[in-house]
This record gives structure tokens, C-alpha cells and sequence, in this order.
């Protein structure tokens, strides 16, 4: 039950990520298509290793806000934020191009074709 | 008459230069007096350097007497018997010569006065030396009428108190014997007590004296030809034997008798008496019997025995003069006598350049079960010594050792080898032994062992007892041990208590090999300085080894340095924890552990002991001792696991005592119902026992820790454990907030950053109190306080306001204040500063937040039902900039 309403509430949510990432979207998909930025299993964004610092502030940006809305979502569906998290990477998972850089239970990949 | 007057007054002058002349030349013819005196008489007597009579006696230089025996019955050639005088003073008593000019019969007394006296019979080969000899004689002077007067010796006494007697290589000294013949005696010498106080060879002093025995002349008709020696006695090795009866052959020129140990008391022996400072006594009684035959200058000792009786035992003192181990010298069924078929052949007065004067020629004899056989023995004259080579085989003295304490332990085995001997001026010394055994023991009480007794009131330090096998080879004063095993019976242990004589913790030692595959190595050498070396020891122990570097044991050093070294070590599991502890732990340790022993004291420098195991250590709150109501409702106490893991410690300890253990753990973590503590590689300095007057005081310094992803640390405390007090300021860096934040349990405020503290602890008993501790943000951050719609719509203007700009907010600043009261009341105010982008157009914000909370009831739960409208005393307030 309290899945269901969570689900329902990821898919509000996707569509407001989708507004909110609307400014930042060219940047973020830039950054993760040059490697400058990759998706974490808890649903927040890192810098991949080895990789230039240039999109670290863009970074800290989209986390906060990532990280609100996942706090926000926890609360009203009893959840936790590391949940509401993970949820969320497997629905950004399946976005995401081929090539971009993901981190799985610490390890760093470039997610396969 | 007149001229009868005159002529006797011409004459008296001539008389008395007649006299005088007479006196004068007394000198010259006082031989050729004796020469008539003894005319026809069997013996002669020659006398020089003859002084001047005085009116008391006459001195001489020189008297040489001599008497031929003729053959007899029992000596079958005559001897001639020289007795030498030097240094002689006559002495008469004057008047009774002057009355013997006027009376019939007199008796008076003649004595002579000698600087020495000799006597030696030929046949026969020895001499007789008395110094400052007095002989006394009575002399009966008759004077028959119309007689020549008779001088008839009535009795001739000779007090002999310190004579020798020489033969060659030996001598006897100290001989005393009192000589009494008379005429009324018809010359025969009376019973009398012989006394010989040492028998020399080669100069050397024999292990034989105190002679002692009832000798007199008169001889048995049946055995005209034997000489008795009755109620005999000698100390042979300190050992006083007896013999009734002692008959010597003169004709055979042999003897037969048997000397008895008769029942000696062990600790009247010298080398067992408990007054001679050592720490060696003895017990119970030991008897024997030695048969002898002697002759032709031969010593035969033919199955002599020395037995002791049931209980009998020769004991080695530990400390305050308790037996630590004991010899049972008793006789035992299945082992018989302790010393049996000894078997000899002595030669008395050796001629031989190659054997001393009395010359052992062979000897064997069966002691504690093995055999004793001795080589030829070899006599070297340059250096006046005997040299013999004593084997044993099989010698089943450690049969016989026994352990005493707290139990009595066994041993068993034999030991087989050889011992060279030298026997010269300075007494017996022992050259270069070589024994082999196996040497076995069992029962040997831990407790018992030096340092693990307890005592004083305290509870011995260790319960069981060890068993083991050493293989010894000891040779060229080196002692090897070859795969040797030391065992721990089961539910041995070693305990430690704490103050209350509690058992603590217990390191058990039983079930299986403690030690095994010893092998070590010690040298005993004679240099400069006499020391015992361990040139080295290496063994298996719990599945790993053990080696001690090699150590010169010194007595001028002050301290015995001694280093252990530890690999793979299976000790851990081996602990085992009691009272209000539980708990496994596993794991090999490794290591060197350098010692430096004292006698009373030992100091560790720098002992490094690390291992890649841990384990787990379970806190019971003790229960005992509360009331009913305090077990019941009780809410702080709880269990605690604590679990650490590859613990590494350097030790150093001082001769007082005084200890600090730098410790590393990779982590150490406390577990109870409410959650989890992870300390990661903690590490720090302990400083016990710093304070004589103050031993509970424990000090720990440089303390570092890994906690919740940052680092916690304190620079010193020193609690007191006597007083359960203790002050001191927590240092916390780089914690995120998050984790602190989790502590709290609940679901609804994240936040991003780390923080540092300072925060000030006081610890008194079971109470714990925070003076005006700080916690800052390191740098900027993220905190949410999450609400549900629903709580936004219940909640009034104002909190409304905080919940939305606490719904993303970005703080640039964050300070904090903590205190808490020893009862648990504390006082959190924090200040945030910074603005939510969503809030307001991300305006500015500033907010202050108080929060008063029994922090220790969150603590012990580490968790609290946290309802923000409790915390947050203070709403948002908003600052426009």
C-alpha cells in the first residue's frame, strides 16, 4: 500500500524533475554525456573518478534539490530518503543513455548497451 | 780426734772436687753407665748431647733406643723396634734420691720430657711421631742388705694426644692413646680408647676419620694371635659406621668385618642439616652395611648397601623453607635400596706411581635401579690428584623426584651418562658430565609454581597442573633440549581477579599441548665469571611458535634481559571472560616481548603484540545488589557488545610498575538495543599504575578515533577508578551532521556537512555531565526537515513557516551549544544561517533552534519518538536582508 502511493508519487515527482531539471537539463546531460557527471544507486548525482571538477557545483545544485524532493516523498509515504533514493536510480537507470557513468554498491561503470 | 777432725776437713774439699769432678764429666760417662747397665740385654740404647745434671734431672739431645722382637708364634721374622727421643729432659725428684741413700725401699717417679719422639719398627714400615711427648715411669728403687740396690719399674704411663702415624703415602693424625703398663699389670696394655682424627694420602685429606675404637694388649688364648678392636666407629663420607668388632690376623696379616650404618637421621648429616644455610634438608633415617676384607694391603668391599627407611627423602627448600621438590630415598617396591651391590677394590699404601696411597681399583654398584661403574682410576703425581670417570646407566633417579605445593607432582625416567672425577687437595670436583634422560613429570600444580601462588590473602593465580616429556642431553657444560612437550591437564587456567577477588578473566592452559617441540639450549661456563647462558629455545605453542633470543644469565648484571618472540599465536580464543564479561575471541598474536627480570621485579621494554583476530566482549550489568524496583523498571542498563579486531599494542612496564600500552584497534564497535557505536582504528596511550599512592588512576592520552566518518579524540583523562571520576574534552571533527542526525532515529530531517566539537565531559560515578560544549559546521550544507502535507496543514502559522523553510535549506552557517546536566537535562541551541531557493526567493533566513531534551534517555535508547513541535521551541524567524 504504502509502495503503491510512493509509486504514484515517483511519477509526480519524475514529471517535476523533469520541470525543475528543464534549466539545468542541457548542462546535466552534457555533463553525463562527457563523463563529467555520473548517476549514484541513492538517486543523487557524483563526479565519476578521474573526471574534471567543472560540473561539481551543478552537482551540489541538482543533489539539494534532488534531495529535498526525495526527503519530501519519504515523509509522506513513511519511507527513507536512501530508499525514496534507490527507487529513484532505478527510474533514472532506464533514462539514461548508453555510456553514461553510473555507480552500483560503490563500484563506478559506464552503463552497457 | 782433733786430727781425726782435721784430716775429715783436709779430705771434705777433696771429696767435693771428687763430686764436683764426678758431675762434671757426668756427660762423658753416662753412655758407657748405660752401655754396663744394659750389658746382655736385648736391647741398646745410644745417648748424645747429654747436659749437665741438675738437681731435678739432665737434659740429652739425642736418644736412640732399640729393641729386637724375636719370631713368635704369630710373627714369623724378628723386628726390630727404634725409638727415638729429641730434645729429652729427665726429671727425678731429687729428694727421694737423696732418702734412697738412707732407706731400703722407695718409690719415686721418673719422667721424660721430649721436643719429639719417634718410633718405628722394622719390619713393619711405619713411623710413629709424638710431639712434646711425656712419658712417666715409677720406678722401686730396694736396696737389699748386703745388696746392690734394684731399680724395678713398677708402671709406665704415656699420654698420647696428638701423634701421627706415617706409612709411605699415608698418614694418620691426630692420634691419642693412652699407654698404661705395669708390673702389676704383668706388663700388658689395658682396654683403652684409640682415637685417629684423619687419614691423609698423598697429603691429601681421605674421606675417612674420627676413628674410633677400644684396643688393649691382652689378647684372646683361643686367638693368641689376633688383635681386637672393639666398639669400632669411623666416619666414612660423614657417614659414622660402626663395628662391634674388629679382629686383624697378625699372622695372615688379614681381617674381616662389616661396618653398619646404624640408622642415621638424614638431617643430622652436614650436607642435610637445616642449620648449614642451605636450602637442602632431609628426612627420615638411613641404614647400611659394608662389607670389608682386608689384605695384603687390599680393601675388598664386597655387596655393600646403603637402604633408607620408608619416608626417608632428601627435600629442596622453596621459598620460607617449604619443600619444593624431595628424592624418596626410601626403599620402594619394585626399586629396591637406593645404593646396593657396591662393589670395591682398595688398595691401602699403593707403591704404584700410577694410584695414590689408597688406590680405588675398581668399583660397581646398583644405585636407584641403574648401574654404577667406576673406570680405573689414574693417580698423577705432578699434580697430587686422582682421576676416575664415574658411569650410570639407567639410574632411575627421577623416579624418586617428587614436586611439592599446593599437589605434589611425579616425575619419571632415568638418567645414563658419565662423570669425570678428580679428587686432590681441595676435596672432590667433578669434570665434564655427560647425561642423557628423558626426563617425565606430571602433576604439577600451577599454583604452586613461583609467582602463580597467590598468597597474602589473594587467590593463587593459576588452578591445574602440567604434564610433559623432556628429552636432556648435557654435555661439555651444555644442556639440550630435544622435542620436548609440556601439557596442561584439563581446566587448567590461569586467572586474573579484580578488586574484589573476583575472577575476571582466565586464560585457559588445558586440553592439549602448551608447549610443544621444545628445543633449547643452555650453556654453563666457567670463565672469569661463572654464568649460565640459554644460547636458544624454540617451541610450538597453540598453533604457533614461541623463541627467546639467547640470554647470558649474569649475576653482575642488574637485570636479566630476556626476549620473547611470538608468531601466530592462537591465544585469544584461549580467553575467556567472567562476571558481568562474555564473549569469544579468536585470533594468533605475534610479536616480541622483551623482559628484563629481576629477582623480585620485572620491567617490559617496548613489547610489541599485535594480532589479526578479535572478537566479541558482552557487558551484563550485575544485577545483584539492587532492589527489586530498580531491577524492574530499570532503563539504562542495558547489555553491550563490544567487538574489536586486530588489536596491536606496545607495552613497556618499569620495575615498579609503572605501565603504558600504546593500543591500535582497526575498530572497535558497541552494540546494544538502541544501535550500534563503530569506533574505526582507535588508538591511544594507557598510563596504569603511574601513582604508587594511587593505583586505580588510569590515564589515557593521545586518544584518535574514527567515528561516524570523522574523527573523535581525547587529548588526556584520567579517571580514577577508585572513585569512578573523571574529566576531560571530547574532540569531534568532521562528523557529518547526517550521522548525528540518524542517532536521533528519525526519518524526517536530513542534512548534508560535517561539524567540529569541542565538547567538555565530567564523569562522577554513573553520572555523566557537558559544560558548555561547542559544535560548529565545518563548511556549508543541506538540511530538510521533511513534513507530510497533512502536518503542514495541522501545524500553526509560524511552525508552517519553519516547516517550509526547512524544506530545503541551505545553511552557510551553523553553530551550536550543548550542556548537559549529570542527571541527564540538557540545553542544544543551534543557529542556522542561510536560505532555501525555494523559499521565498531564497531570501535570507536565520534560524534558531533550542532544543531541551533528557539527552541521556536518548542516549541509552538511541532512539527518541521525536516530535518536532517538542524540539523546536523556537520558530522560524525570518530575516529579511
Amino acid at each position: 500500500m504504502i509502495k503503491a502511493r510512493a509509486l504514484k508519487t515517483l511519477a509526480a515527482l519524475m514529471l517535476f524533475a523533469g520541470l525543475s531539471i528543464q534549466a539545468l537539463a542541457i548542462d546535466l546531460e552534457t555533463a553525463r554525456a562527457k563523463g563529467l557527471a555520473g548517476e549514484v544507486d541513492n538517486g543523487l548525482l557524483a563526479v565519476p573518478p578521474g573526471a574534471a571538477t567543472d560540473a561539481q557545483s551543478m552537482i551540489g545544485t541538482i543533489n539539494n534539490q534532488r534531495r529535498a524532493e526525495y526527503a519530501r516523498i519519504a515523509a509522506q509515504n513513511n519511507l527513507s530518503l536512501e530508499v525514496v533514493g534507490s527507487m529513484m536510480f532505478e527510474k533514472i537507470y532506464t533514462r539514461l543513455p548508453v555510456g553514461t557513468w553510473v555507480q552500483v554498491k560503490g563500484q563506478w561503470k559506464k552503463k552497457a548497451g | 780426734m782433733k786430727w781425726v777432725k782435721r784430716i775429715l776437713l783436709l779430705l771434705l774439699p777433696g771429696a767435693i772436687v771428687a763430686l764436683l769432678a764426678a758431675w762434671l764429666a757426668f756427660p762423658w760417662y753416662a753412655q758407657s753407665l748405660i752401655d754396663r747397665a744394659l750389658r746382655n740385654r736385648p736391647f741398646s740404647v745410644r745417648l748424645s748431647g747429654t747436659g749437665l745434671p741438675g738437681p731435678g734431672g739432665a737434659g740429652f739431645r739425642k736418644l736412640t733406643a732399640s729393641f729386637i722382637s724375636p719370631p713368635d708364634q704369630c710373627i714369623s721374622t724378628p723386628t726390630t723396634y727404634t725409638l727415638s727421643v729429641s730434645g729429652g729432659r729427665l726429671s727425678w725428684n731429687t729428694g727421694d734420691l737423696l732418702k734412697a741413700l738412707f732407706t731400703r725401699n722407695l718409690d719415686t717417679v721418673i719422667s721424660l720430657e721430649a721436643d719429639s719422639l719417634s718410633f718405628l719398627p722394622d719390619p713393619g714400615g711405619f713411623l710413629f711421631e709424638d710431639r712434646n711427648a711425656r712419658i712417666t715411669m715409677k720406678l722401686e728403687i730396694r736396696h737389699p742388705e748386703n745388696k746392690r740396690r734394684e731399680f724395678q719399674p713398677a708402671s709406665i704411663s704415656y699420654a698420647i694426644r696428638d701423634a701421627t702415624v706415617r706409612r709411605e703415602k699415608l698418614q694418620l693424625s691426630g692420634l691419642a692413646y693412652r699407654v698404661f703398663l705395669a708390673a702389676g699389670n704383668n706388663w700388658q696394655q689395658p682396654v683403652d680408647t684409640l682415637t685417629i682424627a684423619k687419614l691423609y694420602s698423598d697429603g691429601n685429606p681421605a674421606p675417612l676419620g674420627n676413628f674410633r675404637a677400644l684396643f688393649g694388649s691382652k689378647r684372646d688364648p683361643r686367638k693368641p694371635c689376633t688383635l681386637i678392636l672393639s666398639d669400632c666407629s669411623i666416619d666414612l663420607f660423614r657417614l659414622n659406621a660402626l663395628s662391634e668388632r674388629i679382629e686383624y690376623d697378625l699372622k695372615e696379616q688379614k681381617t674381616a668385618f662389616t661396618l653398619r650404618l646404624a640408622e642415621i637421621p638424614l638431617n643430622e648429616l652436614p650436607w642435610f642439616n637445616s642449620d648449614s644455610g642451605r636450602p637442602i634438608t632431609g628426612t627420615g633415617r638411613i641404614s647400611g652395611s659394608i662389607p670389608i676384607e682386608f689384605r695384603d694391603s687390599t680393601v675388598m668391599v664386597r655387596n655393600a648397601a646403603v637402604t633408607g627407611e620408608a619416608g626417608a627423602k632428601i627435600v629442596y627448600l622453596g621459598a620460607e623453607n617449604t619443600p619444593l621438590f624431595s628424592v624418596d630415598i626410601g626403599t620402594q617396591k619394585g626399586m629396591g635400596e637406593a645404593l646396593k651391590n657396591l662393589n670395591a677394590e682398595i688398595t691401602i699404601n699403593s707403591r704404584s706411581r700410577n694410584h695414590s696411597g689408597i688406590a680405588v681399583r675398581r668399583l660397581s654398584a646398583e644405585l636407584f635401579g641403574g648401574n654404577l661403574r667406576a673406570s680405573p682410576f689414574r693417580f698423577d703425581p705432578e699434580r697430587n690428584e686422582t682421576m676416575l670417570t664415574l658411569d650410570f646407566e639407567a639410574v632411575r633417579l627421577p623416579d624418586r623426584l617428587k614436586y611439592h605445593g599446593a599437589g605434589t607432582g611425579t616425575f619419571g625416567g632415568t638418567l645414563s651418562g658419565s662423570i669425570p672425577l678428580t679428587y686432590g687437595k681441595t676435596g672432590l670436583s667433578s669434570g665434564d658430565m655427560r647425561i642423557a634422560s628423558t626426563m617425565t613429570f606430571r602433576n604439577i600444580p600451577l599454583g604452586s609454581l613461583p609467582g602463580l601462588g597467590g598468597g597474602r590473602g589473594k587467590p593463587p593465580l593459576a588452578t591445574g597442573t602440567v604434564e610433559g616429556r623432556l628429552p636432556l642431553q648435557y654435555g661439555k657444560n651444555t644442556l639440550i633440549i630435544s622435542n620436548g612437550t609440556i601439557s596442561g591437564a584439563k581446566n587448567s587456567k590461569l586467572i586474573f581477579y579484580d578488586k574484589a577477588n573476583r575472577p575476571l578473566l582466565t586464560f585457559d592452559l588445558g586440553g592439549g599441548t602448551l608447549l610443544g617441540n621444545i628445543n633449547a639450549s643452555f650453556a654453563h661456563g666457567k670463565g672469569s665469571s661463572t654464568h649460565t647462558a640459554l644460547n636458544r629455545f624454540s617451541a610450538g605453542a597453540f598453533g604457533g611458535t614461541l623463541k627467546i633470543d639467547p640470554v647470558e644469565f649474569r649475576s653482575d648484571r642488574k637485570g636479566l634481559p630476556v626476549t620473547l618472540r611470538l608468531h601466530n599465536i592462537n591465544a585469544l580464543e584461549r580467553v575467556r571472560l567472567h562476571g558481568g564479561f562474555g564473549g569469544t575471541m579468536k585470533g594468533a598474536i605475534s610479536g616480541t616481548l622483551p623482559l628484563v627480570l629481576r629477582s623480585n621485579a620485572f620491567a617490559i621494554d617496548k613489547a610489541v603484540l599485535k594480532s589479526a583476530g578479535g572478537g566479541t566482549v558482552t557487558v551484563t550489568p550485575q544485577t545483584s545488589g539492587k532492589t527489586l524496583a530498580e531491577r524492574i523498571f530499570r532503563t539504562s542498563e542495558q547489555t553491550a557488545n563490544y567487538s574489536f579486531s586486530a588489536p596491536e599494542i606496545v607495552l613497556s612496564r618499569g620495575y615498579d610498575g609503572r605501565t603504558v600500552v600504546d593500543f591500535t584497534l582497526r575498530e572497535l564497535n558497541r552494540k546494544t538495543q538502541g544501535g550500534v557505536l563503530e569506533l574505526v582504528s582507535p588508538k591511544g596511550t594507557l598510563h596504569l599504575w603511574q601513582d604508587r599512592n594511587h593505583p586505580d588512576r588510569v590515564t589515557l592520552s593521545d586518544f584518535r578515533t574514527g567515528f561516524f566518518d570523522g574523527t573523535a579524540g581525547i587529548d588526556r583523562v584520567e579517571y580514577d577508578m577508585a572513585v569512578n571520576k573523571a574529566e576531560t574534552v571530547l574532540r569531534l571533527e568532521k562528523i557529518p551532521l547526517q550521522k548525528l542526525l540518524d542517532l536521533q532515529g528519525t526519518k524526517k530531517i536530513y542534512a548534508t556537512g560535517t561539524i567540529r566539537g569541542t565538547i567538555p565531559v565530567r564523569m562522577h560515578g554513573q553520572s555523566f555531565e557537558i559544560i558548555d560544549g561547542a559544535m560548529n559546521a565545518e563548511s556549508g550544507g543541506q538540511i530538510i526537515y521533511a513534513t507530510t502535507p497533512e502536518e503542514r496543514a495541522s501545524a500553526n502559522q509560524g511552525l508552517r513557516t519553519t516547516y517550509e523553510a526547512l524544506s530545503n535549506f541551505l545553511y552557510a552557517g551553523m553553530t551550536s551549544s550543548i550542556s548537559m546536566k549529570p542527571e541527564g537535562k540538557s540545553a542544544i541551541t543551534i543557529q542556522l544561517k542561510g536560505n532555501n531557493p525555494d523559499f521565498q526567493a531564497g531570501r535570507p533566513v536565520e534560524l534558531n533552534i533550542k532544543v531541551e531534551q533528557n539527552l541521556l534517555d536518548l542516549m541509552r535508547s538511541l532512539s527518541i519518538a521525536s516530535d518536532v513541535e517538542q524540539i523546536l521551541s523556537e520558530k522560524a524567524e525570518q530575516t529579511n536582508k
